[in-house]
């Protein structure tokens, strides 16, 4: 194998060879997918699976929702990598509690 | 409100929850059947709350909330949670604790927020049968004990 140290390249070359990640999504809308789930390359944005999910769920509005897996919340902003999530990966995704009085 | 269109609008949307939800979020759905969802919430090391919720009149009316232990019993305290939703009260109506959010019955009709009607939040996003159940969840994940 050709080494190299072209971090997009790197990047490229750890992509084609890490498992995938096995990802399904909760909402009180629905599941997506509907049964089992997609797999993601690891260094696949959150934010950009839960667009496909808020498409195919039709969410018209997801402003504030925060996605969690076991409890944790994650950063949907940056990969499923970077959230150390690998595996099998179950996000719930809904609206953010609500203060006291509000 | 006519009760058979209450009872579809409720229908729609819980029929929409996909069958694994309770488990992945830790719910023990005890009842969802109009117009009541009897919901345990549970986590590892904390002590289970059973939330219960009327959705009678939906969505004309905001569901009515009341707070149980495992065995179903009211509450008459709540243990600490440091988002202000759960309300130790007495509620002045109810005279228990209670759920201080906008999207329950309890909230609306208190002194201290009649001027938010819930006509002001119905049909509005963050306020469908989901979202208020998951706002109380998240709310009630804040917690510790």
């Amino acid at each position: 194998m050709e080494s190299t140290t072209n971090p997009e390249a790197l990047q490229a070359e750890v992509g084609r060879h890490v498992a995938p990640v096995l990802v399904s999504v909760y909402t009180t809308s629905g599941a997506y997918p509907r049964h089992g789930h997609e797999k993601v390359k690891p260094t696949e944005i959150v934010a950009d699976f839960l667009r496909e999910a808020a498409k195919a769920l039709h969410l018209t509005d997801t402003s504030g929702w925060v996605a969690t897996v076991d409890g944790r919340e994650i950063d949907a902003s940056r990969s499923f990598a970077d959230n150390h999530l690998a595996g099998m990966v179950k996000i719930h995704w809904g609206p953010r509690e609500g203060g006291g009085g509000r | 409100m006519h009760i058979a269109v209450s009872r579809s609008l409720f229908e729609e949307r819980v029929g929409r929850f996909p069958p694994d939800l309770a488990a992945v979020c830790g719910w023990i759905l005890h009842t969802v059947a109009y117009p009541v969802i009897d919901c345990e919430f549970t986590r590892a090391g904390r002590t289970p709350l059973r939330l219960q919720l009327d959705f009678t009149d939906w969505d004309e009316q905001a569901p009515s909330g009341s707070l149980r232990n495992s065995a179903g019993e009211v509450l008459l305290s709540l243990p600490p949670n440091p988002t202000g939703v759960f309300n130790p009260g007495p509620h002045p109506v109810t005279g228990r604790p209670f759920l201080c959010t906008a999207g329950i019955k309890e909230y609306h009709i208190h002194p201290s927020h009649l001027n938010e009607p819930w006509d002001q939040f119905r049909g509005k996003p963050g306020f469908d049968i989901g979202e208020i159940l998951t706002k109380i969840w998240r709310a009630w994940l804040k917690g510790t004990a």
